[in-house]
């Protein structure tokens, strides 16, 4: 059974689903064996979960039972997990509650980080000579203008003005990034497909 | 382009990328400081499709580990992905034999944080970054908008970083917020540059090429349709 | 320790700024100011693309949005979906809402449910919920081609083939406007719906976060995707087109204050820059 672990055999459990995938864009022939690839991958990435669970109990019973630092969070973590593992099957109201009433608020106070963080960017970024960030920042002050709701009330030309770096500079870049993230994209799919690429393989 | 390389009659050679210099020194750093590093490959996982940016990212997460083993530096990845689990643990233990430094390697580096679960992500990052500061913190692959918060977190406390995503809207916090930043497919190159395989470059040779070859298709649509004559860009249309 | 010293490390400087940040959202949204709310051209489109679907057509409605996003884009969501059900009572139009990228969609799909009036209507006979369908991409592709191949049952465990509005609902074909709430990549639906929906005329509107906008435009442009909603400022104009202010009216001042802060820091930050690096220091006088 040492065979199954000769990398052939892992670049081919790559390689066969991708040209199934490949070949049916391009054809359409092999529509029923690309729902199954997709099917089993989904299976698969169950089942990973699992290994996910397991990494995250070992990590934490560690933390708990030596006693390491912020070990009361493993407590709450784990009481968390379980608890709400448990109400799932047994208790759906308590489930529903826990999703919409304390994933949901804590999910939103987390993304306001993003928030936050944006307006630290905005600082740590200006004060500076680099050519190419004081750019970044006369375009993120174009697009703040452009943004704002009451734009028109300070000056009319931010829409003008915002509207053409919106569709002149920004569409020409963003087309010149989508381009070259394609190209790069296909070239370590026809990379991985040659078996050249080796790095998802581990070790 | 592969097969020219692959056979030895031109072998491309990339251009210096900083952040490449920078890793060894990063990493030396790390060890005179008596700090750990944080590796991050974003959100992307290796069954999506920013398959080819972790794939990308792995490639010099690997040199990473290697010199984490040689100069003795723990590093901690938190994974959001859990079939990214059994693939980052065998690269970071391979590392660390590679490194000469076996011993060091422990499976508390890796750390499943949630399945996608990116606020869950996001959370655990900041709490490392701010208790642990870190030498550096490198965030390389599929970036979505935890970049802002990995970044910012790591500029608070002061890590030196090094990051890249291909991923377009994530830019701008890549070269405000971090010292070695990786712009678009800079991160591929980096990636084929740091393996050194003949293929990998001779594949990035023959990107460079097609792009080559679009940008010259598009400035001969653009003229031929500023002279009136639409049959061209209906063909490439076709 | 002078206000200087305080404010030349880092972490106060943080503090500083998010305690700004902090008040500046807080402060509109318990004091309204009532600022105007502009419209943008890409708002009054996608009103106009649901408006023109004919009658008895299909609206798809997908919300990939999650609890974070919810806020920024909760507006729109709900104005749309408020558009989607006055076109079920007066021109009989059929709803088809799905998510297919995580499971908080499903949830704030009945979220925006909620926030319609439902009288008179029938499930399955005007609107049909198919909940959440693991599978983002593959889901998106599949239903162009085969709808109750990818939604074998509904939300509430009915067989799609026994629900009566799903009847002569089949594929892309069968659709008059696609409609998908997003808070990731949103290249995802223009990749796999883009190009079927070009050919047969199907509108294509996504409404997204702003910053995700930019990547948008070259899509605009070339017509791939027919409309967008630029996150809260669309929201808020959405409503005001169907005559229903809601949490995006309420939420426009804050936007207003937190930006002017945004313009605020980055314009203070590079003045005292230029200002430091222009003045010399007292020792090189002497």
């Amino acid at each position: 059974m040492s065979w199954l672990r000769r990398r052939e055999v892992c670049i081919a459990l790559y390689v066969i689903p991708a040209l199934i995938i490949l070949i049916n864009h391009f054809t359409g022939q092999l529509s029923a064996a690309q729902s199954e690839v997709i099917l089993w991958a989904s299976i698969i990435a169950t089942f990973a979960i699992f290994l996910g669970v397991i990494n995250m109990f070992q990590h934490h019973i560690t933390v708990l039972t030596r006693k390491r630092s912020r070990w009361p969070y493993s407590i709450i973590l784990l009481a968390a997990f379980i608890s709400t593992f448990i109400f799932n099957y047994i208790y759906p109201t308590g489930y529903d509650y826990i999703i919409n009433n304390l994933l949901s608020s804590l999910q939103m106070a987390l993304l306001a980080y993003v928030g936050f963080y944006s307006y630290t960017l905005f600082f740590r970024a200006s004060g500076t000579k680099n050519p190419h960030v004081l750019m970044l920042l006369v375009a993120m002050l174009l697009g703040l203008f452009y943004n704002l709701p009451m734009r028109d009330a300070i000056w009319t030309g931010w829409a003008t003005i915002g509207t053409w770096v919106k569709d002149v500079p920004n569409t020409g870049g963003m087309n010149a990034l989508l381009i070259g993230v394609a190209l790069g994209t296909i070239t370590l799919f026809v990379r991985t497909i040659l078996g050249y690429e080796e790095s998802y393989l581990g070790g | 382009m592969i097969d020219r390389a692959r056979r030895g009659i031109e072998v491309p050679k990339v251009r210096k990328l900083a952040a490449l210099q920078a890793l060894r020194e990063v990493v030396g750093r790390a060890a005179e400081q008596n700090k750990s590093i944080h590796i991050s490959t974003g959100i992307g996982g290796l069954s999506d499709e920013w398959a080819p940016m972790t794939i990308a990212a792995m490639a010099i997460f690997r040199r990473v580990t290697e010199y984490a083993g040689e100069f003795g530096v723990p590093i901690k990845y938190y994974c959001i992905r859990a079939h990214m689990i059994p693939a980052m643990e065998d690269m970071i233990q391979s590392g660390y034999v590679k490194g000469g430094r076996p011993e060091m390697y422990s499976s508390d580096m890796i750390e499943f944080v949630g399945d996608g679960q990116q606020r869950a992500y996001m959370a655990a990052v900041m709490g490392y970054l701010s208790k642990e500061r870190p030498a550096a913190n490198i965030m390389l692959g599929a970036g979505f908008y935890e970049t802002y918060i990995v970044l910012g977190a790591g500029a608070v406390v002061g890590c030196l970083q090094i990051a890249g995503t291909p991923r377009l809207y994530y830019q701008a916090p890549i070269v405000a917020l971090s010292d070695y930043p990786l712009i678009g497919q800079e991160l591929y190159a980096a990636a084929a540059e740091i393996t050194g395989n003949p293929p990998d470059l001779g594949s990035l040779a023959g990107q460079d090429y097609s792009i080559l070859i679009c940008l010259i298709l598009m400035i001969v649509t653009a003229l031929l349709a500023t002279a009136g004559t639409t049959l061209w860009s209906k063909l490439l249309a076709w | 320790m002078s206000f200087k010293e305080w404010f030349s490390r880092r972490e106060n400087q943080d503090r500083t700024i998010f305690v700004l940040y902090l008040i500046l959202i807080a402060y509109p949204m318990l004091k309204p100011m009532g600022l105007p709310i502009p419209i943008e051209e890409p708002t009054i489109k996608s009103f106009e693309l649901l408006e023109n679907v004919p009658e008895g057509g299909v609206i798809v409605l997908v919300s990939d949005e999650g609890f974070p996003s919810w806020a920024e884009l909760g507006a729109g969501e709900i104005a749309v979906y408020r558009h989607a059900f006055k076109k079920v009572r007066e021109d009989g139009c059929k709803i088809i809402c799905l998510t297919c990228y995580e499971i908080a969609g499903k949830i704030l799909t009945e979220r925006s449910i909620s926030q319609v009036d439902l009288t008179g209507l029938t499930y399955g006979e005007e609107w049909v919920q198919l909940g959440y369908i693991p599978g983002y991409e593959a889901v998106l592709s599949a239903m162009t081609d085969d709808l109750k191949g990818i939604a074998p049952v509904d939300q509430f465990g009915t067989p799609t083939k026994d629900i009566p509005i799903l009847k002569d609902i089949n594929n892309i074909d069968d659709y008059d406007y696609l409609y998908a709430c997003t808070y990731t990549a949103m290249d995802v639906y223009i990749r796999q719906w883009g190009e079927k929906a070009l050919v047969r005329g199907i509108p294509i509107v996504i409404n997204m976060l702003s910053g995700t906008v930019p990547l948008a435009m070259p899509y605009y442009r070339a017509g791939t995707m027919t409309a967008y909603l630029n996150s809260i400022t669309a929201g808020a104009g959405y409503e005001k087109l169907i005559g229903r202010p809601g949490m995006g009216a309420a939420l426009m001042d804050a936007q207003s204050t937190a930006h002017l802060l945004g313009i605020g820091v980055i314009i203070v930050a590079q003045v005292a820059f230029v200002i430091k690096l222009t003045t010399k220091p007292k020792e090189e006088k002497e």
